[in-house]
Formats: structure tokens, sequence, C-alpha cells
């Protein structure tokens, strides 16, 4: 399964349903899709911030090497920034097939709605790729220090567009269970497992191809081992995160907020929260890292699996819960416990394992045509796999 | 420039729907698309229970929360008050059907999430739009607010009225008459 035959398959199979999937809503529009006008945003909203959620995650993660200089993580570098470019255009891809009238975009520019969390997010997100683009050109060409000033003002940039994207749910005040700082905050540390997730699930697949000669050894830890153990920590704060989003919002009976929490945790997306969002994101892969040996680097590629599928449930569900409330326009006139339906079609589907395939796709094409391997920089750290020894610097 | 509004007495209101057909037609709307619709509220705990009817639409806020989180400003706010859509710059992003607290957008076959456009071309002729023209019990009245001899400026002198969700800060331009 290792070989890069089987994913170049795998990524064509994922990439014809996607393109089965995205011509379906081209010739039906919302037909195709599982929202409707109560519940007008759905999985492709989702799916969009999953992907862009992604690169956010894999730029931040990576950053800890090539930015803030941290030796041990120097090896993700250049792959990473491939997976975060990849991951980016495959959200912008999500995106348009979500919107309506894409070519209506132009207007963003000539007549743009300044007040507009999403003009914000299309200006922030252009920019960021442009810079993402940029330092890719400069690592490729061997200008390291310039790639790492950009490379600052990528983490920058991605902090700042995906914590917008949060803002363009938090700001809604029709949506009670959105309104507020939470997902702005909750979506940077959603981004940060799903990188961690990525990146060891990538690395551990990369080791076993061998494709690369880059040693994945540091002071005897391998590289996904490391990413385990930041991956344990942040399914951690994850959780209190949780834990606090469902407390508060259960103490305070806050018409809207109480709804959405009871639809999670006993309504139409119980299933979902309780099987994907808490055991597949975040107890399952704890429980795997936790056990005896648990950093070992195929207990780890498993928990990343686990917790990148939680991941994209934990938006669906976020998106879903937001709008499933019906607004209660005079106080009694929504009766307790209704909610309005909406469900992920298979077009949707369709699209979202599309993208997933076009990211594995791009990401192939980046080994294939660039040298990704680390430019030999690094001190004495790293060693060799084999051999145990410190590989020359 | 009239600055619009409207006042709905919903006591008057018998549910026969004519306001939803009378939109429907002037429109040329499918029968799945309405921009005006009457929410039927059971209210009271039983035995004492009564059904109460609602007329909602697009409620023109001043404070528009369609207008502020539009992207390209395809939805935007007229000088006379009444928010309108160019649906030439619409990207279909759905933005304004989630912020809006009234639930009065509805998705066209475009993709474009269309509403009440308190039809310009009747009022600016002083003449009610056909969802007030052809209600039999007078339950909406549309007239310049700041004319002081307007119709609805009466009604609004002699009667308390009150705004739908008051506390999301939208300051609609539907003033319903209390009850």
């Amino acid at each position: 399964m290792y070989n890069r035959k089987t994913w170049l398959i795998i990524s064509g199979l994922l990439i014809v349903f996607g393109l089965i999937g995205a011509g379906n809503i081209f010739i039906h529009g919302e037909h195709a899709m599982g929202t409707n006008n109560h519940v007008p945003w759905g999985s492709m909203i989702a799916g969009y911030i999953f992907f862009v959620g992604a690169s956010a995650g894999l730029s931040m993660v990576s950053s800890l090497g090539h930015v803030f200089k941290i030796e041990r993580f120097e090896v993700l570098g250049k792959r990473a920034l491939v997976a975060g470019i990849a991951t980016l255009l495959m959200g912008f891809v999500v995106i348009a097939l979500e919107l309506g009238k894409p070519f209506n975009l132009i207007y963003i520019l000539f007549s743009p709605g300044i007040s507009s969390a999403i003009f914000w997010m299309g200006a922030l997100y252009g920019t960021l790729l442009v810079l993402l683009l940029a330092e890719f050109y400069f690592v490729i060409k061997g200008k390291h220090k310039t790639a790492s000033t950009i490379g600052i003002f990528v983490v920058i940039a991605d902090v700042a567009a995906h914590s917008n994207l949060g803002a363009v749910f938090g700001y809604i005040s029709a949506r009670p269970f959105w309104n507020g700082p939470f997902i702005p905050v909750y979506l940077i540390m959603l981004a940060v497992l799903l990188g961690l997730g990525i990146l060891a699930v990538m690395f551990y697949i990369i080791d076993k191809t061998r494709i690369t000669p880059d040693p994945m050894m540091y002071r005897n830890e391998h590289i996904v081992s490391i990413l385990g153990k930041l991956m344990a920590l942040f399914i951690v704060i994850t959780f209190f995160f949780n834990i606090w989003n469902i407390m508060t919002n259960l103490y305070g009976r806050v018409p809207g907020q109480y709804e959405a929490i009871m639809a999670l945790i006993k309504g139409p997306l119980s299933f979902n929260f309780w099987v994907f969002d808490v055991m597949l994101m975040m107890v399952l892969p704890f429980i795997i890292l936790m056990s005896k040996n648990g950093f070992q680097p195929q207990k780890v590629f498993l928990a990343g699996i686990l917790t990148i599928i939680g991941n994209l449930f934990a938006r669906i569900d976020l998106v879903f819960a937001g709008q499933i409330v019906p607004q209660e326009y005079l106080p009694g006139s929504v009766e307790s416990g209704t909610y309005y339906h909406a469900f992920v079609s298979w077009s949707e589907w369709g699209v979202l394992l599309g993208a997933a395939g076009g990211a594995i796709l791009l990401y192939l094409l980046g080994e294939k045509f660039f040298k990704l391997d680390m430019d030999e920089h690094h001190e004495n750290g790293y060693q060799d796999v084999k051999s145990g020894s410190a590989v020359k610097a | 420039m009239a600055r619009y509004g409207l006042v709905i007495d919903d006591s008057k209101c018998t549910g026969c729907t004519a306001c939803t057909i009378a939109c429907q037609m002037h429109n040329n709307l499918g029968p799945e698309m309405t921009y005006n619709r009457l929410e039927m509220l059971e209210v009271g705990t039983y035995p004492n229970v009564k059904m109460e009817i609602m007329p909602m639409q697009c409620m023109h806020c001043d404070n528009a929360p369609c207008v502020s989180v539009c992207p390209t400003q395809a939805t935007y706010k007229r000088e006379d008050g009444i928010v309108a859509i160019d649906y030439d710059k619409c990207i279909g992003c759905k933005y304004c059907m989630t912020a809006c607290p009234y639930g009065a957008r509805q998705l066209n076959e475009d993709r474009v999430p269309e509403k009440c456009r308190w039809c310009p071309e009747y009022l600016e002729k002083g003449e009610q739009p056909p969802c007030a023209a052809t209600c039999m019990n007078e339950v909406r009245v549309f007239g310049d607010l700041d004319d002081p001899n307007s119709k609805i400026n009466k009604i609004l002198a002699e009667n308390e009225v009150v705004t739908l969700l008051p506390e999301k800060g939208t300051q609609p331009r539907i003033f319903y008459v209390k009850k």
C-alpha cells in the first residue's frame, strides 16, 4: 500500500468520484445537496473549512521547524509546505462548488463589502496563497533566509485567515450556537490537531516508502512519535474546549445554544457527535497514544487516521448544529426538541472525497517535480535510521 | 426621499394566504417559493390554547445583518430604506440566509437567496403592494414614515407596536400592532 502507483490509483478513483459529485451539483444545484432554506450551509462549507484548516494546521506545525527553529521539526519543512498548498487549493475547489455563482467573486474586488467576514476571508486566503507560493519558490531555490522570513508571515496569515473563518460563524447573532469568540479559537485548535494527524500519517508513509534519504530519527526518537506526543497534548486541549463549550451552554440554557448542544448530545446529531467527534477524533486516538508503546510510529499513524476522520465530522456537526435549531421569532413559538433536517448527500461526499484525492495527487506531483528532501543545514541531533549515528551537517 | 415602513395588525389576519399567493403571482414565483408567509403559532397551555397567525417577511432592517455580511454588496440598503438585491453581484454564498434572524431568505433556482422586495414599483406611486392590496382586512399598511399625514403614521400613533427580536439589534422597519 505504500508505493506511489497505489496512491495514484487511490487519488484517481477519489477524483473520479469527486467529478461525478461535482457534475451532479453543477447540473442540479442545491437539489443535489443536503441543505435547504432553513439549513443553507452544509457539508461543503464544513469540507472547505476542513481543507483550509488542514493547510493552516500543516503550516503551524511545520513552522515549529522552519520558523521557530526547533531542530527536530525541520524534517517536516518542504513536504508540509507542499501538502499545505495542496490542501489550500482543494479547499478553494470545494468552496467554488459550494457557491451558487462563483464567477461573481470578481465583485469582491469591484464592490467589496468590507464589513463582511467573507470578504476578509477572501482577502486573507488570497494573501496566504501568494505567501505560501512565494515561500515554496524560495525554499526550492535554496534561499532559506528569505523563505524563513516569508514563513513568519505565512504563519501569521494562516492564523489570521483561519480564525477569521471562525469569525464568519462567530459574528452571526442570528445563530446563538455560533455567536461569540469560541469558534475562531476552536477552529485553530482543530486545525493544529488536524495538521498533526496529517503529518503523522504522511511521514509514517514517507518513512515506509523510503522515498527520501532524510533521517526520521532525532536523538533516538522518530518524527512520527514526536508528532504523536503533540497530538496527545492537543487532543486533551480540544477535549477541554468541548467540555466547557457543552457545560456552559447547558448550564445557562441560553435559547438556541442549549437546543444546539442537545442536538449534539442526544438529538439528531448525537450519533455523529459521540462516534466521530468524541470517539474517533479524541478518545480512541488518545487511548491508542497512551497505551503501552503508544508513541510507536504505527500506533501514531493509526491514531492520526482516526483523528483526521473525526476532525471532518466535528466540522460538519459544528456547521449543522448552528442551523438546525428553529429560530424563535416570539417566545414559545418553537416547540422544544424540534429540529430542521439536513444531511450530507452522495454528491457532497463525492466532492469531499474528490478534494482529498486532489490533495493527494497534487502532493504526489510535488514529490515528483521538486526536490523536497532536507537541505543539510541542520546540526547534530538527526540520526541515520540504520546506523543510529549522527548525520553529517 | 420617502422612508418606507410597514405596519402589520395580525389580529385581523384570517389566514386566507391571499397575500402569499398575490406575492407569488406578482413576482412570478413557483409554488414552492414565497417571499411572505404566515406562521401559525399555537399559544397557551391546554385547555387554554389558541392559534395566532403571524405574517412574516423581510423586515428591511435599518441595521440589516444580511447587508453587513454580504461580501460583494449584492445586498444593499436603498435610501428609502428598502433592502434590495443586485442579482448580478451575488456570489451565492448564502451568508445572508444564515445571518437573517427572521428566516426571510429563500434560494431560487439560480442559487441566489431572494426575499421580499417591498415592491418599490407600487410604493413609489403611492400604492400598496399586492400583498397589502389583496388583503380583505387591511392587515398590512405600507407608507412613508416621514410623512406625518400618512396612514401608517396614524396607525403608529394610535396603537402600541412592537418589532420582532429587538434584542438582535436589527432595527426592523416592520411594526406589529401589539395585541
